[in-house]
């Protein structure tokens, strides 16, 4: 059945105000960051920890930020990073209510930041989430060419065929859509989420690749595809502006047609 | 079976659609007609034929949406189980109840 109390540890109480360099009194331009903030080892609450900074100290972006408060400000800030061009998909989280990527986040126009880890998902430390059980979903649907011929060079596509990918090739695992989604919320250890079926559905349409029907029928399944309720979250919120649900959306219908 | 519920779920959706809007327009009408035009309307084979197909639609459909919300948010399989069949016959015994209140209305 669905909880509808709290564990009492879930309960996030406030947290200390970090004031770098007096940038409350000095700073012309100033930046109050809300994070969040989770240590396993202490077997305490979550707490909210504040930050008020001198936005001329560092660079325009979300993880720009993040890095400042690290390295000056606070070194026990935990979080996932590593290409700082939103490619890698390390430094995904909730950023002022929207999951995004830190590192391609403007806030140059920001007064107030409230990060948090992607929602619904266990917390490993801070901004870092435990991601294992969205890992074993994108490996069930077999992301890899699956095609018994060998040809003696490479597999030929067409550049129409080719395009057909553009749109979900660009995908890279931040888990933003999954995270947002509901239904994954409510059922991630049986719903794959938007991530893996706009996986699912590049292999499908691939023209290299000869599992169609295998894919398919893997996928006709009431929890693994058929709880996606067309909520758009997933769309709404893809950082790299891809379109999951479209993707879903297609699954289904040829699913319904074959 | 998830495929066929889905499919269902839809072409009942889709099916609705006309029967909804000839209702709405119907009712905004309601005022012009007297009580006598809107018992024969009812009485009539098409009108008895309309309430019969809409009815079991409704119920169909709704049965079918109710499945899902049971699927999304009851996570213990036999609960789950239980709540869909028990929500299948209510929804039964509604269309029932509606077909015999038609019968005892109209008299077919």
């Amino acid at each position: 059945m669905a909880e509808f109390t709290l564990p009492i540890n879930s309960i996030v109480k406030k947290g200390t105000t970090y004031n770098a360099d007096n940038a409350d009194t000095h700073a012309k331009r100033k930046l109050r960051v809300d994070v969040y903030r989770y240590n396993p080892d202490t077997n305490s609450n979550p707490y909210i920890d504040t930050y008020i900074l001198d936005k001329d100290k560092f660079g325009p972006m979300a993880l720009d930020v993040l890095m400042y408060i690290k390295n000056n400000v606070d070194p026990t800030l935990t979080f996932r990073r590593s290409c700082r061009e939103g490619i890698c998909g390390s430094c995904s989280m909730n950023i002022n209510g929207t999951n995004t990527l830190a590192c391609i986040l403007n806030i140059a126009d920001e007064e107030k930041l409230k990060i948090y880890p992607l929602p619904h998902m266990p917390v490993i430390k801070d901004l870092v989430p435990d991601l294992s059980n969205f890992y074993k979903q994108y490996e069930s649907i077999k992301p890899w060419l699956i095609n018994d011929k060998k040809p003696e060079r490479e597999h030929h596509q067409t550049q129409e065929d080719r395009s057909k990918l553009d749109g979900l090739f660009e995908c890279v695992l931040c888990a933003c859509c999954s995270t947002s989604c509901p239904s994954y919320w409510w059922n991630s250890d049986k719903y794959l989420g938007p991530a893996s079926l706009l996986h699912a559905y590049r292999w499908i349409i691939d023209s290299r690749d000869d599992a169609k029907k295998e894919r398919l029928s893997n996928l006709e399944d009431k929890f693994k595809l058929f709880r996606c309720h067309t909520i758009m979250n997933c769309t709404k919120t893809c950082p790299k502006s891809l379109n999951p649900a479209k993707a879903i959306s297609h699954i289904k219908k040829m699913l319904a047609s074959d | 079976m998830a495929l066929q519920h889905w499919k269902f779920q839809r072409f009942s959706a889709i099916a609705l659609v006309p029967g909804m809007l000839y209702l709405i327009f119907y009712f905004l009408t309601l005022d012009d007609l007297s009580y006598n035009q809107i018992t024969s309307d009812i009485s009539s084979i098409y009108g008895v034929l309309f309430i019969i197909i809409m009815s079991a639609l409704i119920f169909f459909h709704s049965s079918l949406g109710i499945e899902t919300i049971l699927q999304d948010y009851v996570h213990d399989e036999q609960l789950q189980s239980l709540f869909i069949s028990l929500s299948k016959i209510t929804h039964a015994v509604l269309l029932t109840i509606t077909l015999i209140c038609l019968y005892l209305i109209t008299g077919y």
